[in-house]
């Protein structure tokens, strides 16, 4: 792996020894050729790290000796950058060389980033000779100038075609094609494939997915596509699939029994006609998207375990309340094991109104998971109002955010805590068994909320809580627990450990 | 001698070098090769590991490496903040590429002592040097660091290099 993580596939050497190896002062010429004497594995194993996104370097190196002509050959991954349709003729000889060359293994990685802008040549004349030798996994990746997140540029919509050939052995294919037209293979079947992602990919209309053509396929991504308007998914073996920004898909039809989770996001808001869903095995429900029940048909789900509904958001712009087309989906089932929230609270909440009222029932509950992203608001009415229509649940989960520059900037008067009477309210859960918090920071309105489960739990037999990095005093809160909480409580207090996301 | 002391209380290992030389290092530090690993599980490891392939100068390095590495891995001084494994990972990365900035002989004892006792981290570390002395040079250039003698006849590695010609066009 790239040990600094900035992408040179290398780790930083300080600059003082940099300048010095190129001087030579400090490495002097070797008197006998022990490099050459190493293994064979050895050697591959340094070639591989010479240079990781562009394999060409290491195979210069078949020109020093005798020792060294076929070593190259035998990296398993490779890497190419092209930069205009000549690199794509450098990834074509390589692949020859490889295949004059008998101690060749099958290539386990095969990675091209393109950055040649329009005129990517057909795979026939590139690729060819990949499929028979590749066995792991392929990624093809299609720079052009970067672009804002929503934005198409001119002239997309006349970008070539991309032939995908047929992989029979490998095992991962990732496409990243900037909009090329994917026209997968006539016939023939990737018999290995099990992970499939296809991303910012232009379809022609319809995209046909099924068993003969991918018969042991478990995980598929279709990200950001254009000219999807059909798609029809039909497998047995597939286990996970994510779906996000099909722009302008009508109608979607997914058949497949073992499937244990399944993602939707913006895909059906605008143009939908239909969706159909048969997925008896489902586990995982990720919907962020709208939810038509005239339109969108599921299967029973008889091993639902969890369902995560984004954007279920406590204040907005006065007008349509969002939280009504997300309360369809949730009320589409009689009882939830475990429903996760994603709640955002904008920063500014100024010229917003409470979107909870609306919210009157909630199906029968086991787990309530709340992901807050508070921007320092007080979170503690929003959480009561979604707990208030839920007192039958025996776990709740709050994860508070976790970036530390969250800055308090709620005006006084906000909103979020207009009505600070909430602190006094009784509510009775007294299923609840066990409560964990995740990056509590200790502010009032937390301890708040805090004291008030405790008062609204009286079976609560553990809370967990995990404190916000920032928070110093994290550890005498644990005394402050004991004397609210009651004796059957068992209270654990600890600090986040894991580093920080860059 | 580079003996380290077992100020936690930890039990110590004796390592032996091929040209007799005694090192003691934490278990915890010895653990980091996968040979010596097996030893301490089988119970082989007293009163001291013989390692006949690997002589005292460079065993010194082994073992420096091994307690730098075992003393800042995470978690080993108990404290568990994101803040001071960051600091304890640029420290590491700052250790290890002063550590590797050797001359090309010692370079490849520690890399066969690396392979030998199985010390993957070292092992890597080493050839990404190797790898990092390859980079960028000619062909010529990388015979001269590393004493390759080439032994093609001008025909021989003419022929190879127009038949590879895509290799050595610029990109």
């Amino acid at each position: 792996m790239d040990g600094d993580g900035d992408g040179d596939g290398r780790a930083d050497v300080p600059a003082a020894s940099a300048e010095a190896e190129l001087s030579g002062a400090v490495v002097p010429s070797a008197a006998s050729d022990l490099l050459s004497g190493l293994s064979d594995d050895l050697l591959v194993h340094i070639l591989l790290r010479v240079n990781r996104v562009d394999s060409t370097e290491a195979a210069r190196t078949c020109v020093l000796s005798r020792r060294w002509r076929d070593l190259w050959v035998q990296i398993p991954s490779l890497a190419f950058q092209c930069f205009n349709p000549d690199g794509c003729a450098r990834v074509h000889a390589a692949l020859a060389a490889r295949a004059r060359a008998s101690v060749a293994p099958d290539i386990r990685s095969l990675a091209v980033f393109y950055y040649g802008g329009d005129s990517l040549p057909p795979t026939a004349s590139w690729l060819c000779l990949a499929p028979p030798v590749l066995s792991g996994e392929l990624r093809l990746k299609d720079w052009q100038a970067p672009m804002a997140a929503n934005e198409l540029p001119a002239g997309i919509m006349e970008r070539g075609a991309f032939e995908l050939l047929c992989f029979k052995k490998a095992t991962k294919i990732s496409l990243h094609l900037e909009f090329l037209t994917l026209m997968p293979p006539p016939s023939g079947a990737f018999n290995a494939l099990r992970v499939l992602h296809l991303k910012r990919i232009r379809f022609d209309g319809q995209f046909i997915l099924g068993d003969s053509m991918f018969p042991s396929l478990l995980r598929l991504l279709i990200g950001k596509t254009l000219g999807l308007v059909d798609l029809a998914l039909s497998s047995r073996s597939l286990v996970w699939l994510k779906l996000t920004h099909l722009r302008g898909l009508q109608r979607i039809n997914v058949e497949a029994h073992s499937l244990e989770l399944l993602g939707v996001a913006h895909c059906l808001r605008y143009n939908l006609q239909v969706a159909s869903f048969s997925m008896e095995g489902l586990k995982v429900l990720r919907w962020r998207d709208q939810f038509d029940p005239i339109l969108v048909n599921f299967s029973e789900m008889p091993h639902l375990q969890q369902l995560s509904i984004f954007h279920f958001t406590p204040y907005g712009r006065p007008g349509l309340n969002p939280n009504q087309d997300r309360l369809r989906i949730i009320n589409h089932f009689s009882r939830i094991h475990h429903l996760q929230l994603m709640v955002p609270i904008e920063s500014d909440l100024s010229d917003t109104e409470s979107k909870m009222e609306g919210i009157t029932i909630l199906p029968n509950i086991e787990i309530l998971s709340l992901v807050l992203s508070s921007h320092g608001h007080v979170i503690g009415a929003s959480v009561l109002y979604l707990l208030r229509m839920c007192t039958g649940i025996r776990e709740l989960s709050l994860t508070l955010p976790e970036d530390s520059e969250v800055l308090n900037t709620c005006p006084l008067n906000c909103i979020c805590d207009r009505q600070p009477n909430w602190r006094a309210e009784h509510i009775l859960m007294k299923f609840l068994r066990e409560a964990e918090i995740l990056n509590f920071r200790g502010e009032d309105h937390e301890l708040d909320l805090l004291k008030l489960l405790l008062r609204a739990a009286p079976g609560l037999r553990r809370l967990r809580i995990t404190c916000h990095r920032s928070f110093a005093a994290w550890d005498r809160l644990s005394e402050d627990l004991q004397s609210w909480a009651s004796q059957e409580t068992s209270v654990e207090v600890s600090q986040v450990t894991t580093p920080l996301q860059p | 001698m580079a003996a380290a002391e077992g100020s936690d209380g930890g039990k110590m290992i004796v390592l032996i070098s091929a040209d007799g030389q005694r090192f003691e290092l934490p278990e915890a530090a010895a653990k980091l090769s996968q040979i010596v690993l097996y030893m301490i599980e089988d119970g082989c490891c007293y009163p001291s590991i013989p390692l006949p392939k690997v002589d005292g100068v460079i065993l010194a390095k082994i073992v420096e490496y091994c307690n730098k590495h075992a003393a800042l891995s995470s978690g080993a001084d108990g404290s568990s903040d994101a803040a001071s494994e960051r600091s304890k990972e640029r420290e590491l990365k700052i250790f290890d590429a002063e550590f590797i900035d050797v001359d090309v002989t010692t370079l490849f004892d520690v890399m066969m002592a690396a392979n030998y006792l199985n010390i993957k981290g070292l092992l890597d570390l080493a050839c990404q040097r190797t790898a990092d002395l390859i980079k960028g040079k000619s062909p010529e250039q990388i015979r001269q660091t590393f004493g390759i003698k080439n032994d093609f006849t001008p025909e021989e590695e003419a022929a190879i290099r127009k038949e590879n010609a895509w290799a050595f066009d610029n990109i």
